[in-house]
């Protein structure tokens, strides 16, 4: 069982920062009222949708009236139930008969739905509503009661986030679901709409339950004990029974009070309400959940460990004093936290008192409302703390005092409701609100002499073991139960009554009186008594029976095993070498393991630590003192390097790394790091050598000694240096020492040469210059001594034996005419535009003056590249000299042909 | 013809021994009186007779240990809420048993036994017993463990309540044969008037309870000594109020000076032997060397030190064996590591233990007889085994050096040895075997010695006389 505690307090002191506190109190929030606020909020949108679709106000009012009477009704039936079998289910644990819990849920389960269905059966017997929704809410009825017990089924495992969870999914279903019916409706002849609602919560709550159950049913794998056996408690344990009895009606009982006398109405001839009274109760309610959460962190957290400490204190070893200052711890930390939790909660609902007028107004709420929110609000207020006192009560099992508090609740809450009914509106929850202020004064009042005496009282109770006998019991389980058949009851009976009689077991104790025949006392001669315990309050293996070893003063044991027989390190029942805590090992199923020694390290044959070859459980050499005998071999026979006797470690591999198969042992493959094979053959050159020369065993086949033609060796390292880098800093392969790149800082490579191919000289490692030309003066591009366009090394062309060629270009493309790298039309000397970049200009000519569309020295319209037509007119029909086609100038004076 | 009470403790007539069959003996040979008998056992399981009862017997009537009695609600809240300071203050100075006052003590047992405080529950859960508890712990032990310390106290009073309560049957004369809770039992009888007490010590209670308590695991070291006060505390209120006190033997009449008693009251009366019974058996002797035991196969009889001595002399003995004759069911572990013992010493050959059978059919032909036991009183078994004529090594405990050593004007009839010394043991049975004329003049020693200081007569004229003196005096008050 995860102690919810531990992760509590991790998750409280290692959040120093604001969001792991805020995880930390979503984390409690969840599972302390989960259950409750997830219900709450699948409810309020199952509202939210049906007041979207569901027109008829009816059947509104008709699905809430039906889910607030299950829900009030199935806690008035299951609480009294789960505080008899939380309290049955603790017994169980702490005697370890944990075996009969599975039972017992299925025994619980049983009488609940029983009751529930008679009980909701005989309610709706003679309601008008039809019969469909009448079994619809049955069932629901019947599925929540089943839900609460099982909840608390799963809440005494301390398994909270589960319960949590089940109820989520739960009612992720019912919304789902009911959201799909509402827009997709069965067709019911009545109350259709409600129907569906009714039907998609009980799937809901149906599915919560199926996942609380089957939980339940995997973790209880063991069938002992009886179905019914719970029912034995009811006799001894009436006051828990009738303790949460009165509580739950002390809640409720205002309510129904206002129902029958006060201002209500009757809704489908079935379910009263008073849906004002039940509005406020429920956002009173819903205030208090800071409180709730912050008392649940602080029981598990605070409150546990001191109470813990000082039973282990009063049950052994503490003296007076111990236990005097324990119990004044406990109580300092509980009245301190307890306080603290009223005085935030009290601020927290007075500000909703405060607040709420504001809220009311605004929304332009009923005031009558108001003041019943208001009053509502103490009064859960002081239901609340009631509750937690109560559950003190119980951790220190006070009964009568929690069943005086219960019972006080309810009957000042029925006395005082019944009077202010009389006086009308104004007074509802009047009532209420003083029996629970009163009750909660009650309460106190009792803590506080509980606390004065409890150490007397727990030693009184000390003296009394219930010993609850129940004849009824028997029969009852006979009708309950399916195989209930009368030999199986005979026979209970008998090894019962059998068992009874049976005088002293082997051990020599009498198990009624629990005295032990030899030593006449209740020790036997080994000092332990009936139930395994000695003097001291300690089992064999130093446990008491609250789980403390007295022996290691922790909870394990010297081997490091717990009460429960869960090992430290490994988390399971056994220990590293397989042993279990009463020493039996899981593989050989004997107190030996499969090499013959004990838990505590004896060898079964020679009796002492080492086995007959002189090894110890954990393969020390019993000679030498070590892991390795004085051959260098380990138990196992592999010496310090992995290897056996033959040279092979454990899965076959030789020292040299090679399996029989050819494998490699660090590649996993045929060819090693070097790529080479077992027989020294490289696959990727296809020869005895790879690419560098080296072969299998690293001897260079140009040098003929481990280190190449750079002195590098097959490794990379350098034959002077020793490192991975030459004398100028470069590995074999070209990396630089100082840059970590394939070039140096001053930008050249291992070979002298920069990032385009020249050394420092200029030259590539052709003997080309970053022109082209080599020293001789032969062009690279050409490999003549003229360039591409016939210049030669000294810029004079080949055809003009000038430095300038036939189109007036030299050697580095400048224009004789322009003295830029254009001529007066714009192209290079490659042809190609200035602007456009192409062989055209903008206007369409080329070079030699044709036009790219026609081909010709003439435009399309006519005009060549300088702008005359044939007639060597332009277009505005003037020639060159500027005069038209009739003998005119440009101002219009003729001047002839 | 007086009506008498036996008071005894995990004794007659449920177990086997040496105090029950003195007890048989006691009823059978005074037949003239009527006796009840009131049995002090741990649990009513314990309450299956061994021996048959004699006709005048007329009741048996059995107290068992821890009373789970009911709480009445009323009873506890006059306990617990209304001023109790005085029996409180009374009750704080009776938990100190070693210093306090028998007159008190009696004085204050007197009211819890007439319910004073209501049931033994009642009174040890209620504040009148918590508080003084408190008081005493906070004063005496505080530094000790608090749950020990109010379960030993609280154990101690509700068993000594109990017993106090119950209802005993109505007699002349309070015979207890033994102090501790049968004493104190027959005591407040005395002290209440009903009748007149004697008390016959075979040993000496708060001496045994002491060795037994020493040596337990189950009782926590810092409490030891009280569970001893308290065992000297229950000899010294029934010493107080015993009219007679007897013992078998003058060592123990000193201890029990010393302890309290009023030597005027101090008788001592001997166990007595009817000699027929063994005296005229028709020896078998046979060629092998045989050596005795009759004992139950217990702890205190110290059986394995006998194993063990009759190895170490077994090198130098031929023709020998050992019989442990005698009950073997009293304690089957105690037994069962008996028998391992004897194998892994390889002496199946020369050990035998017989069970329970006719003794008279073994001291027939046995040469020697053994008796190793840690603790004893006047032991029967070297009564039994002298008047047979068979000589004894026995350790030097209770009456035997006594018996066997110390009859100087008629002679020895044994060896002594010290407690516990194997050694011994195997020195003086080599040194028997070897000597066989002494090993017959001290059959004839032990013969006589029995028939003179330990004859059925002495024993049977000195209890009437008693009886008869108590009865009467009973009567005229």
């Amino acid at each position: 069982m995860a102690g919810i505690g531990f992760e509590f307090r991790k998750l409280f002191s290692e959040s120093d920062s604001t969001l792991g506190d805020l995880k930390a109190i979503a984390y409690s929030t969840l599972i302390s009222v989960g259950p409750w606020l997830i219900t709450t909020i699948s409810l309020n949108f199952l509202m939210h949708i049906s007041r979207e679709y569901i027109f008829i106000r009816d059947e509104r009012v008709l699905f809430m009236s039906t889910v607030l009477y299950c829900f009030i009704f199935s806690q008035l039936l299951a609480t009294p139930w789960q505080y008899v079998v939380t309290r049955y289910m603790s017994d169980c644990i702490y005697q370890k008969r944990s075996n009969e819990l599975r039972k017992t849920y299925i025994g619980i389960i049983k009488v609940i739905i029983i009751m529930a269905f008679i009980i909701g059966s005989l309610f709706l017997r003679n309601s008008p509503l039809p019969y469909y929704y009448k079994k619809m809410a049955v069932i629901l009825f019947t599925l929540l009661s089943a839900s609460w017990i099982g909840m608390c089924f799963v809440n005494v495992l301390k398994n909270y986030k589960f319960v949590a969870f089940s109820y989520f999914i739960g009612n992720l279903l019912a919304m789902v679901l009911g959201f799909y019916l509402i827009k997709n409706p069965i067709n019911f002849p009545e109350n259709f709409l409600a129907t569906n609602l009714i039907f998609a919560y009980a799937m809901g709550i149906l599915l919560t339950f199926l996942l609380l159950s089957y939980y339940l049913l995997s973790a209880f794998k063991e069938r002992g004990g009886t179905e019914f056996g719970f029912l034995k408690y009811l006799k001894g344990y009436s006051s828990l029974f009738f303790m949460g009895l009165f509580y739950i009606l002390g809640i409720w009982v205002h309510l129904f009070i206002v129902w029958t006398k006060g201002d209500h109405y009757i809704i489908a001839g079935t379910f009263t309400a008073s849906p004002f009274y039940e509005v406020a109760l429920f956002y009173a309610f819903f205030i208090t959940i800071p409180s709730m959460v912050y008392f649940v962190v602080f029981l598990e957290t605070k409150f546990f460990p001191d109470y813990k400490t000082y039973y282990a204190h009063i049950s052994y070893k503490g003296t007076l004093d111990d236990i005097d200052k324990s119990l004044a711890t406990m109580m300092d930390v509980l009245k301190r936290e307890m306080f603290y939790c009223m005085e935030m909660q009290f601020f927290i609902s007075i500000s909703f008192a405060l607040l709420s007028k504001l809220i009311f107004e605004n929304y332009g709420l009923d005031l009558y409302l108001l003041d019943l929110f208001r009053i509502s609000l103490f009064s859960a207020f002081c239901a609340v703390f009631i509750s937690m006192i109560i559950t003190i009560f119980l951790y220190f099992d006070a009964r009568i005092q929690a069943l005086m508090v219960s019972f006080v609740f309810f009957i000042t809450d029925l006395l005082f409701s019944l009077y202010f009914v009389k006086f009308g509106n104004e007074y509802t929850g009047l009532g209420f609100f003083l029996s629970s202020f009163i009750t909660l004064l009650f309460a106190n009042i009792l803590l506080n002499r509980l606390f004065k005496n409890i150490s007397y009282t727990t030693f009184y109770r000390q003296n009394f073991k219930k010993i609850i006998r129940s004849p009824l019991i028997n029969i009852l389980d006979k009708f309950l139960s399916r195989k209930g058949y009368l030999p199986v009851i005979v026979i209970i009976l008998l090894s019962g009554f059998l068992n009874g009689c049976s005088r002293y077991d082997e051990r020599g104790f009498n198990n009624i009186t629990k005295h032990n025949w030899h030593t006449m006392s209740t020790y036997d001669f080994s000092g332990y008594d009936i139930q395994g315990y000695n003097s001291d309050g300690a089992d064999k293996r130093g446990f008491t029976s609250l789980g403390w070893n007295i022996y290691t003063d922790s909870p394990y044991d010297y081997y490091s095993f717990d009460f429960y027989g869960r090992h430290s390190v490994t988390g399971t029942s056994f220990d590293e070498n397989g042993f279990d805590a009463s020493g039996y090992n899981s593989e050989t199923g004997s107190v030996y393991n499969k090499d013959g020694f004990k838990r505590e390290g004896i060898h079964i044959d020679t009796g002492t630590a080492f086995n007959k070859d002189g090894w110890g459980m954990y393969g020390v050499n019993k000679d030498t003192g070590e892991y390795y005998d004085s051959n260098g071999y380990n138990i196992q026979g592999y010496d310090r390097e992995g290897y056996d006797r033959k040279g092979k470690d454990a899965e076959g591999f030789d020292r040299e790394g090679w399996n029989e198969n050819g494998v490699f042992k660090y590649t996993g493959t045929t060819v090693d790091y070097r790529g080479f094979e077992k027989d020294g053959y490289n696959p990727a050159t296809k020869s005895k050598y790879d690419e560098r020369g080296f072969d299998f065993k690293g001897i260079h086949n140009k040098t003929g000694t481990k280190y190449d033609l750079l002195k590098f060796d097959t490794e990379g390292i350098h034959k002077d240096t020793k490192t991975e880098f030459d004398v100028n800093g470069w590995t074999w392969y070209g990396l630089n020492s100082d840059t970590r790149d394939y070039y140096d800082v001053n930008g050249y490579n291992k070979e002298g040469y920069d990032k385009s191919g020249y050394d420092d000289r200029g030259l590539d490692s052709d003997g080309y210059n970053r022109s082209g030309w080599s020293r001789k003066g032969i062009f690279k591009g050409t490999g003549t001594r003229y360039d591409y366009y016939g210049f030669d090394v000294r810029g004079i062309n080949k055809e003009t034996g000038s430095r300038y060629d036939e189109y007036g270009w030299n050697s580095r493309g400048i224009s004789k005419k322009t003295g830029t790298k254009y001529d007066s039309l714009g192209f290079d000397r490659n042809g190609l535009h200035q602007t456009t970049g192409k062989n055209y200009s903008r206007d369409g000519w080329k070079n030699d003056a044709t036009h790219i569309v026609t081909g010709t020295g003439y435009d399309p319209k006519g005009y060549d590249i300088y702008g005359y037509d044939k007639d060597g007119y332009d277009r505005r029909g003037y020639n060159s000299s500027g005069i038209d086609r009739n003998g005119f100038d440009r101002e219009g004076r003729y001047v002839g042909e | 013809m007086a009506k008498i009470c036996l008071i005894c403790e995990g004794s007659y007539p449920y177990v086997v021994g040496g105090v029950s069959s003195w007890v048989q003996d006691l009823i059978n040979l005074n037949k003239e009186h009527e006796f009840s008998i009131l049995c002090i056992i741990p649990n009513e399981e314990f309450a299956v007779s061994k021996y048959d009862l004699p006709d005048n017997v007329k009741e048996v009537k059995n107290i068992t240990l821890n009373p789970d009695t009911p709480v009445n609600g009323f009873r506890m809240f006059r306990n617990n809420y209304m001023k109790k300071e005085k029996v409180k203050e009374e009750l704080f100075n009776l938990m100190n048993f070693r210093d306090t006052s028998v007159e008190k003590a009696a004085k204050l047992l007197e009211s819890f036994s007439r319910k004073k405080y209501g049931n033994p529950m009642e009174v040890v859960v209620s504040k009148v017993f918590w508080d003084p508890l408190l008081r005493y712990y906070s004063e005496n032990y505080s530094s000790t463990n608090y749950n020990v310390f109010y379960w030993t106290y609280r154990n101690i009073f509700l068993n000594l309540i109990g017993i106090l309560q119950e209802k005993i049957p109505k007699a002349d004369i309070y015979h207890s044969v033994a102090t501790g809770y049968a004493g104190v039992i027959a005591a407040m009888a005395g002290y209440r008037g009903k009748g007149k007490v004697i008390l016959t010590e075979h040993g000496i209670y708060p001496r045994e309870r002491e060795e037994e308590i020493v040596h337990a695991q189950w009782v926590d070291k810092s409490f030891k000594s009280i569970w001893i006060d308290f065992f000297y505390f229950l000899s010294r209120i029934t010493y107080k109020y015993s009219d007679v006190v007897v013992t078998l033997f003058d060592y123990n009449r000193d201890l029990q000076i010393k302890n309290g008693a009023d030597p005027s009251k101090c008788l001592v009366i001997p166990n007595g032997i009817d000699k027929s019974r063994f005296g005229n058996l028709d020896f078998e002797k046979r060629d092998t060397f045989s050596i005795g035991a009759v004992l139950r196969v217990v702890p205190i009889k110290d059986v394995k030190m006998m194993i063990k001595g009759f190895r170490v002399a077994l090198r130098k003995l031929r023709n020998t064996k050992l019989y442990l004759i005698g009950p073997i069911d009293e304690n089957p572990e105690y037994y069962k590591e008996c028998v391992q013992m004897v194998k892994s010493l390889e002496m199946e050959d020369y050990v035998e233990f017989t069970g329970k059978v006719n003794v008279a059919d073994y001291y027939k032909f046995l040469d020697l007889l053994l008796l190793t036991s840690i603790s004893e009183g006047q032991p029967l078994s070297i009564l039994e085994g002298l008047s047979a004529g068979i000589p004894f090594i026995a350790t030097d405990v209770g009456n035997c050096r006594e018996i066997l050593t110390e009859k100087t004007e008629i002679g020895e009839a044994g060896v002594i040895i010290p407690p516990t010394s194997y050694v011994d043991l195997a020195d003086s049975l080599v040194k028997m075997y070897q000597s066989r004329d002494r090993l017959k003049e001290m059959g004839e020693n032990g013969k006589k010695i029995v028939e003179k200081y330990y004859s059925r007569e002495i024993f049977i004229e000195g209890y009437r006389k008693i009886y008869r003196e108590l009865g009467d005096k009973q009567w005229q008050e």
